[in-house]
């Protein structure tokens, strides 16, 4: 299964794409990390590939074939997303929200099956948060939560995965229990696409990058050859070292450590003697 | 002697004293556009006493001309001799002046055509200026003075007196009976904010905060509004052409069509202007209240201080609107909202305008109701006039989350 | 990690198991209720040292209706001697099932209406009532009396098409006002929808209230027995355009409440998971304001069993839509049907505790329904209170 981005170009507007000239493909059992600046337009390139919004040039083709043109149903059958921020809304149990990813299996008239009730409960288990299907969602913490999320998206049975900005409000332990969690789908089969605001995180995955900056062209490959200090100035416009040092377990481990350069002095207060 | 200067305050302290300046040979670093920046402030400051000038005279100049033009309009309508003008000595000056102060006038006698008037004009800038209060302090353009629960805890001290202490055709020998109603309906508005602030304070733990207090408030308005139906369903039932349906009716609709003694005109003019009063000096504190209660905490501000002042005024002004005229709806807050968009939303400037615009609309709209014959339901031209106007302000302003 | 078979199986058949239990001790409660409520007899026609419940008597005498009905179909023998059983009996329990069953349909209605838009707006203060369900249906009542006068209440579709049209005209007139304060993305916070339906409901409120000071005397009463629900229509046209709207409205959501979930969850997930939630929003309105105003027509103001019932529900039972459309169903019906038996058998004292009666020497019922809805409001502010949620 090859996911292929053609010449693709994004946005909401007919005649005003925000990004443009967009190729490159994905492979089962890849890491994709999309890392650039606020507002460069990672969020739309999502949506185009969801088809969440059209394509304005190019296509996004899976085996060969444009995905525009398919019903949502067979879509859901390759594609999932795993949205950004989260808001929970009613005291719904876990098992009931995972259960939700597999309503565009089922009939419109219909209830789950024995065959959702056996996908789901799979679907808890491999992301590692089974033993919280009985509790409510919103008493749970943000970690397990981005968990079920995911557990939500696997129900689908897809083929790739995206998740939009997926340890954004997480703390540290739970944000490596997410990327753990990547990792270990990527094992499995499947294809996974996450945006970060961290390059560390496409290295601790050994992702492909994509990265994408305001005024240049996309650059995709493996992540140790995008992710270099020029990219990183590039991208976000500070001076950013790549080091490689020893894990607590010594395989090598790639980081990225920024530069605080000494500000001038520009002091606004008027001392009066 | 070190002092840091920040800001301009500063600067002005430093002026004042030019001697100490001189004496101690100060350096200071001002730039020119500071310097130009306070002149201009200044110079701004004396326009803030042009629109309220000009709706003042406006005011009046309605004032007499309804006055005037009422004086023959009512004249013809209840054939009335227009000699029996103000100034006339018909009678003894004496007895006149007794007839005038303590009794209601009957339609015989047209001078009453200037209490109302000044009844109206009160009526007006009280709901005015208390919707340009809460609309600030609870940083919603849909608030207004039913917000706090002052107008339903009315209705239901009204409703208290009619289930309980009504007497048809009663003599009012004392000045407390004679004002019953008017003091239960008084008790009553204080007692339903009470109510409020109390279901405010369970809720949200201790912290009154305004969201709670809105939607506490629209709660207990539903609720008083039903328990007003049932208690009507109840007096009808028991006799249909009972005449406390009529009086409810004024007081559920906004009346303006007795002839008021001037006792009644002097009861409502002392504690409105007082507050009105009260108000104009303490504008400038209200407006770091609109900021949010954290930051006027922390710049300063006795928060509590004034938000009790603020919700005691506002429900006096409420009451006394309520008890004298009924309900009257939509003029609390369509009028700041009109009068923001001309001078803004700083209190200072505000407050008088809306007081001043308040009076101007609710004359037209009394002058209109006497013409078509709604003066006893003076909501009924307050509704759609308020709702159009809300409409448009909205789909003007495209975006009503903050109170601008 | 792979889940072994018999576990799976394991978990499948606990789950259907407690689910089942909960259904069939609700369907037991729903039908005793439902029989206790038949079995009441009016109070005001009771003589004394004669009670309110009446089990047997009422089983004997629906025993006989039903021979009798069936045996009329036959014209025998039947038909003309145990008539004289029935007038001995004086219950009509066919009307007492005619009246507990609307009942039970209308209450049920009310609170499932309540419990789609809590979902579709993800705020428990979201309801019908705050969106102008019920000031449609006011209007229209009195709109009714004025032109009318005492005819109105025989006039039964009119007044449903008046109800309906006033009702769109204000639940539009809401969503819309919603739509022009919010934010630029078109979504008002739940705080503005419920000032604008403030707004909205004041003014028609308003309005209202002036036609209704312009009725005199014996139409007051009219307005203010059909306004209560203490007017127990029973004619045939009115129960079918009850029970047919009712059906409309409520086989959908029946149909619909696994797949209604997705409302309630973020647009762009939905989508990708092969659903667009916007229809299925769109219907859940539609069925709950036609429920509500079907209910309100025809037992007065009860907009607050929208908020309570289903709130109560979600916070004991879960979120799930398929649990909230059950059991809110059930609950909402069963006190309905509490209301409306009440409404029916008790009447209305003045103050020197004689009987009223209106000007067709009907006797004037006790408002149960308006009490309910006016009692469970500060109920719903405690509930709230408890939970400690802030309004936000």
């Amino acid at each position: 299964m090859i996911l292929e981005l053609r010449d693709l170009a994004c946005g909401y507007e007919k005649d005003r794409p925000i990004i443009k000239n967009i190729t490159f493909n994905l492979e089962e059992g890849q890491i994709c990390a999309l890392l650039g600046p606020n507002g460069v337009g990672k969020t739309t390139l999502f949506k185009t590939i969801l088809n969440l919004i059209p394509p304005l040039a190019g296509k996004v083709c899976i085996d060969g074939t444009d995905i525009s043109k398919w019903i949502p149903k067979k879509r859901a059958r390759y594609l999932a997303y795993v949205a950004q921020a989260h808001v929970p809304s009613f005291p719904y149990l876990v098992k009931d929200i995972a259960m939700l990813g597999r309503i565009g299996q089922t009939n419109a008239m219909g209830q789950p099956s024995r065959r959702d009730f056996e996908v789901v409960e799979q679907a808890l288990e491999d992301v590692g948060i089974r033993h919280l299907r009985d509790m409510v969602y919103t008493e749970i913490s943000g970690g397990e939560r981005q968990l079920l999320m995911i557990a939500k998206a696997l129900a689908q049975e897809p083929k790739i995965l995206i998740m939009d900005e997926p340890t954004a409000n997480l703390d540290y332990g739970n944000m490596l229990l997410v990327m753990d969690c990547i990792r270990m789908l990527a094992e499995k089969g499947l294809c996974v696409i996450f945006t970060t605001h961290m390059p560390d995180q496409a290295f601790m995955c050994h992702a492909k990058t994509a990265m994408m900056f305001r005024y240049d062209p996309l650059v995709f490959g493996d992540c140790n050859r995008v992710i270099t200090k020029e990219n990183l100035y590039k991208a976000y416009k500070t001076d950013i070292e790549v080091v490689e040092v020893l894990d607590a377990y010594g395989n090598p481990v790639k980081l990225c450590a920024p530069g605080f350069q000494k500000r001038r002095e520009e002091s606004t207060i008027h001392t009066v003697r | 002697m070190e002092a840091v200067t920040i800001n301009g305050f500063h600067l002005l302290y430093m002026k004042k004293n030019k001697q100490s300046i001189n004496q101690n040979r100060i350096q200071l670093n001002i730039e020119r556009t500071e310097v130009s920046k306070l002149n201009e402030k200044r110079k701004s400051q004396t326009g803030r006493l042009t629109v309220p000038v000009i709706l003042l005279l406006i005011w009046i100049g309605l004032y007499l001309g309804s006055a005037v033009f009422g004086f023959r309009f009512y004249s013809q309508q209840y054939g009335v001799d227009r000699s029996s003008h103000l100034f006339s000595m018909s009678s003894s000056f004496i007895e006149h002046s007794y007839n005038l102060f303590f009794h209601a006038g009957d339609t015989g006698s047209v001078e009453y055509v200037y209490y109302i008037l000044i009844m109206v004009a009160l009526t007006g800038a009280a709901l005015a200026a208390c919707g340009a209060v809460f609309q600030g302090t609870f940083k919603n353009v849909l608030a207004g003075p039913s917000t706090m629960g002052a107008m339903s805890g009315c209705s239901m001290g009204c409703m208290i007196y009619m289930l309980c202490f009504y007497e048809a055709n009663a003599v009012a020998v004392t000045y407390v009976q004679q004002y019953q109603m008017e003091l239960l309906i008084l008790a009553g508005g204080f007692g339903g904010v009470l109510l409020i602030l109390l279901v405010s304070m369970v809720v949200g733990r201790g912290k009154v905060s305004s969201s709670t207090m809105i939607i506490a408030g629209t709660v207990f308005s539903g609720v008083i509004s039903n328990v007003m139906l049932l208690a009507q369903y109840w007096i009808i039932a028991n006799d249909p052409s009972d005449p406390r349906v009529e009086d409810l009716k004024e007081l559920m609709m906004g009346h303006f069509d007795n002839w008021p003694p001037l006792s009644t005109v002097i009861m409502m003019l002392i504690p409105i202007l007082g507050c009105l009063i009260i108000l104009m000096f303490v504008s400038g504190k209200l407006n770091v209240l609109s900021l949010g209660e954290d930051e006027a905490t922390t710049m300063g501000l006795n928060v509590r201080r004034y938000r009790m002042l603020m919700i005691i005024i506002g429900t006096v002004l409420t009451s006394i609107v309520v008890a004298f005229c009924g309900r009257i709806g939509f003029i609390g807050f369509m009028v700041p909202l009109i009068m923001r968009r001309f001078v803004g939303p700083d209190l200072r400037k505000l407050l008088p305008v809306s007081i001043l615009g308040g009076a101007i609309l609710l004359t037209v709209i009394y002058d209109i109701a006497r013409l078509t014959g709604f003066e006893s339901t003076i909501s009924m031209l307050t509704g759609p006039i308020g709702c159009c106007v809300m409409v448009v302000a909205l789909f003007r302003k495209g975006g009503g989350r903050r109170a601008d | 990690m792979q889940i072994s078979k018999a576990e799976l199986r394991q978990s499948w058949i606990t789950e259907n198991k407690k689910k089942r239990q909960r259904m069939v001790l609700l369907l037991i409660a729903t039908a005793f209720v439902f029989w206790v409520c038949i079995c009441m007899r009016d109070t005001a026609y009771l003589k004394p040292g004669e009670h309110a419940f009446v089990p047997l008597e009422s089983m004997k005498s629906l025993f006989w209706q039903i021979a009798i009905s069936i045996s009329g179909i036959f014209k025998g023998t039947l038909w003309h001697t145990r008539m004289d059983v029935l007038e001995t009996l004086n219950l009509s329990v066919s009307e007492n099932i005619k009246v507990t069953l609307m009942g039970f349909v209308a209450g049920a209605g009310l609170a499932v209406s309540g419990g789609i838009f809590q979902t579709v707006y993800k705020n428990p203060m979201a309801s019908p009532t705050m969106l102008g369900a019920t000031t449609g249906v006011q209007l229209g009542n009195v709109l009714m009396v004025t032109l009318y006068s005492s005819q109105a209440m025989a006039m039964i579709v009119m007044r449903y098409r008046l109800c309906y049209l006033l009702t769109a005209i204000c639940v539009g007139g809401i969503l819309l006002l919603g739509k022009l304060a919010g934010d630029r993305t078109g979504n008002p916070s739940v705080m503005q929808m419920v000032m604008a339906g403030s707004i909205i409901n004041q003014a028609i409120g308003t309005a209202t209230m002036y036609l209704m000071y312009q009725l005199k005397d014996e139409d007051l009463l009219t307005y203010q027995q059909i306004g209560m629900g203490t007017y127990i229509d029973l004619e045939l046209i009115s129960m079918v355009l009850f029970f047919v709207i009712m059906g409309v409205a409520l086989v959908p959501m029946l149909v619909l409440r696994y797949r209604f979930n997705i409302t309630g969850i973020d647009d762009a997930e939905a989508r990708v998971a092969g659903v667009n939630p916007s229809p299925y929003r769109m219907v859940g309105q539609i069925c709950g304001v036609l429920m509500v105003t079907a209910a309100v027509i025809h037992c007065g103001q009860a907009g607050m069993l929208t908020m309570v019932i289903p709130y109560i529900v979600r916070n004991a039972i879960g979120s799930d839509f398929r649990r909230i459309f059950a059991y809110s169903a059930m609950f909402g019906g069963m006190l309905m049907m509490i209301c409306r038996t009440v409404t029916r058998c008790v009447a209305m004292h003045n103050a020197a505790g004689d009987i009223i009666v209106d000007a067709n020497w009907d006797v004037l019922r006790f408002p149960a329904t308006f009490i309910v809805n006016i009692c469970l409001l500060p109920f719903f502010m405690i509930i709230l209170a408890r939970q400690g949620r802030a309004f936000d």
